[in-house]
């Protein structure tokens, strides 16, 4: 059979091409980036939160955290203080770290400023420089101590800190233990100094009781005494070698000699003294004289015990004999001297004194100041008779009275002049002498005469009075003025009369110008009738001359028949009125028109 | 940069959160027209994608019509050689149409594997362009909240500076 052929595969097979699965690759890249960014927004805004949680946080702590004063009382009680916020939040750890912040720097400045205030009472008993008085009472009513020791301080200054401190233990022992060194630091410096401030005080008190003690045990009363007693050498050498002893504590170098010149110095003048008053005390029969030429001889044998001891005392600090008797002598001679000096004081006193009580009455006397001047010449008549006896008679030549007037007083009422009045002399009357009130109150009269006189003849020019008048007749034109001016006259006349007597100001022209206001009336009634009289005048006039037959008070027909004359030429006019002119017409017409008019 | 904010351009420091939110804006508009971009590109993906299965499924096309070929060629040389040795080319049940039978299996499953060779091919790639497709659309929206959370951060970041 023939060879049968194979099929040969080509060998295909299933293939299945990779897909790539953009999609979701898309969408898990977006999700990713998404999820990127809320992360990003996400902790944008933790952060935002934290900060504002952080300051908000902040902010509470700081307003609420404990006052001065609730730091005080836990520190009176001794008690710790509480804290806002807490250690689990933001804004707990927030407020709690403002509060603490805040607190850290309150107790600072409170225990610094109590520290201070010990610290002062304390420094002003050391300055006090003893434990008494009112630092030593502020020390122990403010603080319940007795003595201002260092470790006194010391204790005070501890519980302070201790006290602020244990405020603290509770809520932060780290600012607790970290305030307590920092104060620990800054007293100490305080303690130090105080305590080099202490020791130096009572080093100076130790040397001031011993110097004051030295003061009393070897003053020159105390060593004269000595010098004057039983066993005066030996005493006064064992108190020499005591004082010394004690001064070895507090003197050393130049101080110590100066120490021993002066205990030298004080033996020197206790000796002179002993000396000196045992001669001018024991001077017998043979006198002061005596005695000093015996010490001057060295011839002690009939001198006191103590002048003995004296003289060798003196001898020994290299005094001679001669310069011992010398200045006794110099001594007596001062003694006679000052007393003299006393007398000459004594009578210069005196002297001295009358002089001042001479000025004294004699200012008295310009014053009036009678009580003053009695008293001094009370003393003057002790020391100078004659002199008070003539300042007597003075005064009471000026009537008892100050004898120069006040300047001022006097300068002020002669520059008013012819102002012046009887109230400003009145006023002033107490400051001027005798002569000064004559002569003012007699210029306030002439002055105010004559300021009457002027109202009179004021007043007379107003009624139109004449000056020579005397009496008028009752059908007299000016028999009613002069009336009226008598009255008005006589009442000026009562107003100065009043002021006189009561002393006060006195203004004539004004009265006057009251009264003619007052009697207005009756100058117008006056006045009235005259105008009348002098138109009805008229009107008789022109009935005589022209013939007319005009009424009496026809004031109206009077006038018509004037201007009918005025109309007229003169040689047309009645004959009798020919010669009028007609200014004179025009003056009849107005007189006419005036009384017609009233 | 905050010592130059005061005297920059003579701005005030809310002008200049201004100008920070406006530059924010643009940087999510910005963001838009990314993701718009990415989708355009992802789309042209997807077309290339669909292109390339269709190619690659007339390929095996191609390929099955060639083992059919083979199959034939094979078929006709044994019934030639069949017929040239005396032989009944066409009698069942000989050893020669046994052995036209193993070839045709062989032949036909060439075939067959070409044929699903091309329809996966073609369905694949119309898959893989559906995923660009896909890709592209969340790009775009990826774009817009992108652009939203660029200027949200923005706004904010401004507001914090007064």
């Amino acid at each position: 059979m023939a060879e049968q052929v194979r099929y040969r595969s080509a060998g295909l097979s299933l293939r299945v091409p990779k897909v790539d699965f953009t999609a979701l690759r898309a969408q898990s890249q977006g999700f990713g980036t998404m999820a990127q960014s809320l992360s990003r927004m996400s902790n944008f805004f933790m952060q935002q939160s934290e900060q504002k949680a952080k300051i908000e946080g902040a902010e509470y702590g700081a307003e609420t955290a404990p006052t001065q004063t609730q730091i005080k009382d836990a520190y009176t009680r001794g008690e710790e203080i509480e804290l806002p916020g807490n250690k689990s939040t933001v804004y707990g750890r927030a407020a709690r770290k403002a509060a603490l912040s805040i607190v850290s720097d309150e107790i600072s400045a409170l225990a610094s400023s109590e520290i201070a205030r010990v610290g002062s009472i304390f420094d002003a008993t050391v300055d006090a420089d003893g434990v008494s008085g009112e630092a030593a009472t502020n020390l122990a009513q403010q603080l319940n101590i007795d003595d201002p020791t260092p470790s006194s301080y010391a204790l005070k200054m501890n519980e302070i800190i201790a006290g602020f401190g244990s405020v603290l233990d509770a809520e932060s022992p780290a600012i607790a233990r970290k305030f307590r060194a920092e104060m620990a630091i800054k007293t100490h410096s305080k303690y130090r100094d105080y305590q080099a401030k202490f020791i130096k005080r009572e080093n100076k008190r130790l040397e001031n009781n011993f110097r004051r003690n030295h003061a009393d045990n070897y003053s020159v009363s105390a060593i004269a005494d000595i010098m004057k007693g039983d066993f005066a050498e030996e005493a006064l050498a064992s108190l020499r070698s005591d004082e010394i002893s004690k001064s070895a504590s507090f003197l050393d170098g130049a101080a110590v000699k100066t120490f021993l010149d002066n205990m030298s110095k004080t033996e020197e003048t206790a000796a002179k003294q002993v000396v000196q008053n045992g001669v001018f005390n024991a001077a017998g029969a043979r006198g002061i004289e005596g005695m000093i030429d015996d010490i001057q001889n060295g011839t002690l044998t009939r001198l006191p015990d103590s002048v003995k001891f004296g003289i060798k005392v003196l001898r020994e600090k290299g005094k001679s004999d001669f310069e011992i008797a010398q200045e006794i002598r110099t001594a007596r001679n001062q003694i006679l001297q000052f007393k003299e000096n006393e007398d000459k004081a004594a009578e210069d006193l005196s002297k001295e004194r009358e002089e001042q009580n001479i000025a004294l009455a004699m200012q008295a006397m310009v014053s009036g100041d009678t009580n003053v001047f009695q008293s001094r010449i009370l003393q003057i008549k002790r020391t100078n008779p004659e002199k008070a006896a003539e300042l007597e008679e003075k005064y009471i030549e000026a009537g008892q009275r100050r004898t120069e007037s006040d300047p001022d007083v006097r300068n002020k009422l002669v520059s008013l002049a012819t102002n012046i009045s009887f109230g400003d002399v009145a006023e002033h009357f107490n400051m001027l002498n005798n002569k000064d009130r004559k002569f003012f109150t007699e210029q306030a009269i002439k002055y105010e005469d004559d300021e009457f006189k002027s109202a009179v003849n004021w007043m007379r020019g107003e009624l139109d009075i004449p000056a020579d008048i005397q009496a008028l007749a009752k059908d007299d034109d000016a028999y009613k003025r002069a009336q009226l001016f008598s009255k008005l006259k006589g009442r000026l006349d009562l107003a100065l009369t009043e002021a006189r007597k009561t002393q006060t100001n006195f203004d004539s022209l004004a009265i006057a110008e009251k009264l003619m206001r007052e009697s207005g009336g009756e100058l117008k009634d006056a006045l009235d009738a005259q105008t009348r009289k002098q138109a009805n005048s008229s009107i008789e006039n022109l009935n005589t001359a022209g013939r007319f037959s005009i009424p009496e008070d026809g004031y109206t027909e009077a006038i018509a028949k004037v201007d009918l004359l005025l109309a007229m030429k003169k040689n047309q006019r009645p004959a009798g009125l020919r010669t009028l002119s007609d200014g004179a017409l025009l003056n009849i017409k107005k007189a006419l028109e005036k009384a017609r008019d009233l | 940069m905050a010592f130059m904010a005061a005297p920059f351009l003579g701005l005030t420091a809310a002008q200049l959160a201004g100008v920070a939110i406006g530059v924010g804006a643009l940087g999510g508009l910005a963001e838009v027209r990314k993701g718009q971009a990415e989708q355009v590109r992802l789309n042209a993906e997807a077309r290339q994608a669909e292109l390339q299965g269709r190619v690659d499924a007339l390929e095996y096309k191609r390929q099955g019509n060639e083992s059919l070929k083979n199959l034939e060629k094979v078929l006709a040389a044994n019934t030639a050689r069949s017929a040239a040795g005396n032989v009944d080319p066409f009698a069942s049940g000989e050893s020669r149409d046994l052995i036209a039978r193993l070839n045709m299996r062989d032949g036909v499953n060439e075939f067959s594997i070409a044929r699903d060779n091309a329809t996966i091919a073609n369905k694949m790639a119309q898959f893989q362009a559906a995923q660009y497709r896909s890709a592209g659309k969340a790009a775009k929206q990826t774009g817009y909240l992108s652009a939203l959370t660029t200027i949200g951060s923005s706004v904010v970041t401004a507001r914090q500076i007064k």
